[in-house]
């Protein structure tokens, strides 16, 4: 495939070296040390057990959202509503972790998971059914969703769900329904295992398999194309795989909120906030809407996000910054006359074409 | 060649010929422009027609606006045949086209393929009765243009052994079927994995026909092949299509081009505001009775 | 109080509060739209809005700075949405977004850097925009309805009627909708489709900074991480709902502004829990979203055969 050319590596480092410029002024001009930040921004992420397994524990949710994320759009759809299913999913997860007594470890675990992960694709019914039989926009219901997500999460966790009566919050999760976290003082827990091979499995499926090539054919490019008339013309019902896409990106959405509330957090509580699943939308795209793509990026991310926290203890400036200036990525890396501009230096070409000689 | 003085013909960045209009003729500066002898008349034996495959019956199609698009139309092909469809767009091919392809169900009428009613088959079950549809838009229908060439290319073929079993890909033989289809229908691109929009509408059209006829189709239904196709690519779209109906396979032509229908068709039907009004045989008419055929004229 | 009761003057006030902001970001949404712009990135313009108005407001405490920097604010983040869009060639929707992540977590930034605040930030040194009394509405009949309200409210229903006469009598206005209509054809007729597009682009990016500051200066005077909460996304509903026309997008906006009104009052009534309340307007966005889908089915009716 000619998705990782040369050209596409060559815009993400000038993005980057732009990023970095804005960085650096967006820390002096609020009156903090760049190379301070930068020092404290590589620490966070790499260096020490303890940060490493953290960055990798900050990566997990990352990579799944990622990937559902990338899944929706290469079936047609444009899915901005992960976040929801994440909460949803983390939501009663959290819920099947403390209500199921008298069950093993492996079986709660499970259910818990199973649990989560249907409900965060049940979560990608409503925006599927609408757009498919309605032609209602996507982009608007899920993004509509996400608000409605958060708001009933809350809701539950205050009220039907609450399990203190002084704090709004569920009951904790019981012992046989924890994801075991591997360093004393660290939450990087097993999640990060079933997340790394359940985009494996991602990459598998929608590259290598009939199924992933069906799912694939109506849509598959960065901008949500559904319905390409393409996957009717062959024969393969657009409709079925767009909605079955969907389910599936809701369905790791789900999983991501279900490791993050049966590994870390342990039980669910009102101001417990996910963001991942908007990172996860950056992440998926550039990684290319490839599952490889996003577990690289997601690692990547992780280990920038976990610097941000420590940036944010150390000195001043707060850790949102770091989702400022991979935005600011993403528009470079979004702004396709840059791509193609870049054409216009022979060396570029020669590079480009080297690069994709025959691979098949 | 109506309104020039002078041509030149350039082929490959360098100019082939300067020409004055008047002493030269289309076939030369044809020649010219592809590098070998070009036949504007198709080369083609007499048709030999067999068995009746398809009859439609009374056909009503409504288009995407609820107006009706076709108004009762009647056809029969036979093997052996190339039967064309003549006529200014827009009155009525398309939907007739989507009715005969599952693309579009069809209002009334039958539509009786070896003896079995099509008319509301989905286009699985129309591709299962082994009938190839060559669309007329190619980007949006015919490919997916963000997909490679070889995801293309087996789109009606990823689901049998050996391209899949069980569900999932063998790559190297994928490779090896998209690689042959590549070579036997001339597709100009360094690899087969490069995504199809980055070929040329020629190119383009070039996969689409040989993921059609390759699976050895009983009838072939082409709308605009040609369209924004370079000479030399359109002789070998006919060429491809002519050995379909020497092979015993039905052929129908749907085209906008005059040119096209009359001399690869053999026969035509005219279209107007969705019925055929006239069934010619193109070596018995010429153009300028096609033309008053096409405005409805019939008498 | 029985349910009924709570349809009085009071909700009516409420309602126009609750329609102004929706309003004007929807008919900012609306404008786009007619031009052909599909302009997600309504939310992040109103952020911004909201946040340079405080920002501004807080360090200079004049009210017109922090104005002037809302509206500002609105305008350059529409243009880096054009450059992106137009200019450098980004998919519309994916600039969109980016700018609405870009703008949340760098408010977001910039709050906690600045101020250290988490959360939201009040402060008495941020001066808001007061309420206009009319003097001489003064114990008239007409007083509890027009008189007292901050100027959004009053303004959006100038916006709207401007609006209304732009589209449907003036040039421009034409120009716009052909360009929404059919760029090529717009294109042909002489009209510079790229600066209608930066032109609607511009304004929207005005009328959403100046829906921002209702939110930070006139509703309550603070900024809230997030404050928006989805109502650029609603805007875009209500201009769908509306066809993108002015009165079409006010009458939606007021529809949304009447489910938020209710809700607060029901709240009152009925002591349900304040998340359910808050749910109404994304819910209603979900019932407006449907019924915008089936309105689409219905339009196409096949005509008869006939028989013969």
């Amino acid at each position: 495939m000619d998705k990782f050319s040369f050209k596409d590596v060559l815009v993400t480092f000038a993005g980057l070296f732009i990023t970095t410029l804005v960085a650096w002024v967006l820390i002096t001009s609020t009156g903090n040390n760049p190379s301070e930040v930068a020092k404290y921004l590589y620490e966070g992420g790499f260096k020490g057990t303890r940060n490493i397994a953290n960055s990798l524990y900050q990566a997990t949710p990352l990579i799944l959202t990622a990937t559902a994320t990338l899944i929706s759009f290469r079936v047609g759809m444009f899915n901005i509503g992960i976040n929801g299913s994440m909460y949803v999913g983390a939501l009663y997860a959290g819920w099947a972790g403390y209500r199921f007594t008298n069950l093993g470890h492996l079986s709660h675990v499970t259910l818990c998971i199973l649990i989560g992960m249907t409900v965060g694709a049940l979560w990608m019914l409503l925006p599927a059914l609408l757009r498919v039989y309605a032609g209602v926009s996507e982009i608007i219901s899920t993004i509509i969703l996400n608000f409605v997500a958060v708001l009933f999460v809350s809701y539950m966790a205050n009220g039907p769900f609450r399990a203190d009566p002084i704090a709004p919050a569920t009951a904790r999760i019981l012992e046989t329904a924890e994801l075991k976290q591997i360093f004393p003082n660290s939450q990087f827990n097993t999640g990060f295992f079933i997340a790394v091979i359940v985009a494996i499995l991602a990459h598998f499926v929608l590259n290598k398999t009939t199924f992933g090539y069906e799912l694939r054919s109506g849509g598959d490019g960065l901008v949500g194309v559904y319905p390409s008339r393409f996957s009717s013309y062959l024969g393969i019902p657009s409709d079925r795989s767009a909605i079955i896409g969907m389910l599936i990106s809701g369905a790791l959405g789900g999983l991501a909120g279900a490791i993050e509330v049966l590994g870390a957090v342990r039980y669910f509580f009102q101001e417990l906030e996910f963001n991942q699943g908007f990172d996860g939308i950056l992440i998926g795209i550039l990684g290319k809407l490839e599952p490889i793509g996003a577990i690289i990026a997601s690692l990547f991310y992780g280990a920038i996000k976990n610097g941000g926290f420590f940036v944010d203890y150390k000195t001043d400036v707060a850790r949102e910054i770091i989702i400022v200036l991979i935005s600011i990525l993403i528009f470079f890396v979004s702004a396709q006359k840059i791509v193609k501009g870049l054409e216009k230096y022979p060396i570029v070409k020669k590079l480009d074409s080297f690069f994709s000689r025959k691979k098949m | 060649m109506e309104i020039a003085d002078r041509v030149t013909v350039m082929r490959a960045g360098e100019v082939q010929g300067v020409s004055e209009t008047k002493n030269t003729s289309i076939t030369e500066l044809a020649s010219q422009m592809v590098g070998r002898e070009v036949f504007l008349q198709v080369k083609k034996d007499e048709s030999n027609p067999k068995d009746e495959i398809l009859n439609v019956e009374n056909l009503w199609v409504h288009d995407a606006r609820g107006l009706l698009a076709v108004n009762g139309v009647e056809m029969s092909i036979k093997e052996g045949e190339i039967v064309g469809i003549a006529g200014v767009e827009g009155n009525g091919q398309t939907e007739l086209v989507e009715a005969l392809t599952g693309l579009r169900k069809a209002s009334r009428g039958k539509i009786m393929y070896l003896g079995e009613d099509i008319a509301s088959s989905t286009p699985k079950n129309i591709r299962r009765k082994k009938i190839a549809h060559i669309p007329e838009d190619r980007t949006n229908t015919g490919l997916n243009t963000q997909l490679s060439i070889w995801e293309n290319l087996i789109g009606n073929s990823y689901f049998r052994k050996p391209l899949s079993s069980k569900g999932i890909f063998n790559l190297k033989k994928v490779a090896k079927h998209a690689n042959k289809l590549k070579e036997d229908f001339d597709i100009r691109s360094p690899n087969v994995s490069l995504k199809v929009k980055s070929l040329s509408g020629g190119n383009q059209q070039k996969v689409v026909v040989a993921r059609e006829l390759s699976e050895d189709p009983t009838l072939t239904i082409a709308s605009q092949p040609t369209r924004g196709v370079d000479i030399g690519n359109i002789e070998a779209i006919h060429e491809q299509l002519v050995q379909m109906r020497d092979e015993g396979g039905a052929v129908l032509l749907v085209s906008a081009e005059l040119d096209e229908v009359m001399a690869v068709a053999d026969r035509v039907g005219v279209m107007y505001e969705g019925q055929i009004v006239k069934w010619v045989n193109p070596k018995e008419v010429d153009q300028s009775q096609m033309g008053l055929y096409m405005a409805g004229v019939t008498e | 109080m029985e349910w009924i009761e709570i349809f009085d003057i009071s909700l009516l006030r409420s309602l126009l509060r609750s329609t102004a902001p929706i309003a004007i970001v929807g008919m900012a949404a609306a404008i786009c739209s007619a031009a052909g712009v599909l302009n997600i990135g309504l939310e992040g313009k109103m952020l911004n809005a909201a946040f340079a108005g405080v920002a501004a407001s807080y360090y200079t405490e004049s009210m017109w700075a922090g104005l002037a920097a809302g509206v500002i604010a609105g305008i350059v983040t529409a243009v880096l949405f054009g450059l992106l869009s137009f200019t450098l060639g980004a998919d519309e929707v994916l600039a969109g977004l980016a700018i609405n992540i870009f703008s949340l977590a760098g408010t977001t930034y910039l709050m906690r850097t600045l101020w250290g605040q988490a959360g939201f930030f009040s402060d008495p040194k941020i001066v808001g925009v007061e309420p206009i009394h009319f003097a001489f509405l003064e114990g008239t009949f007409l007083e509890p309805f027009l008189s007292g309200f901050t100027y959004s409210v009053y303004l959006m229903f100038f916006i709207a009627a401007g609006l209304h006469i732009l589209y449907y009598r003036t040039r421009l206005g034409t120009a716009i909708r052909a360009t929404g209509e059919n760029p090529e054809a717009a294109e042909d007729a002489g009209i510079n489709t790229v600066r209608i597009k930066w032109l609607v682009t511009v304004f929207s990016g005005l009328l959403a900074g100046i829906s921002g500051l209702f939110l930070s200066l006139e509703n309550l005077t603070m900024f809230t991480e997030g404050m928006s909460a989805g109502k650029g996304y609603i805007g875009l509903v209500a201009s769908s709902f509306g066809n993108a026309t002015p009165l079409g997008t006010f009458g939606a906006s007021a529809f949304f502004g009447l489910g938020d009104a209710i809700g607060i009052r029901l709240q009152g009534v009925y002591e349900l829990d304040s998340r359910l309340i808050l749910m109404i307007p994304y819910a209603l966005t979900v019932v407006v979203l449907i019924l915008i889908g089936i309105r689409q089915r219905l339009k196409v009716r096949p005509v008869a055969i006939p028989e013969s």
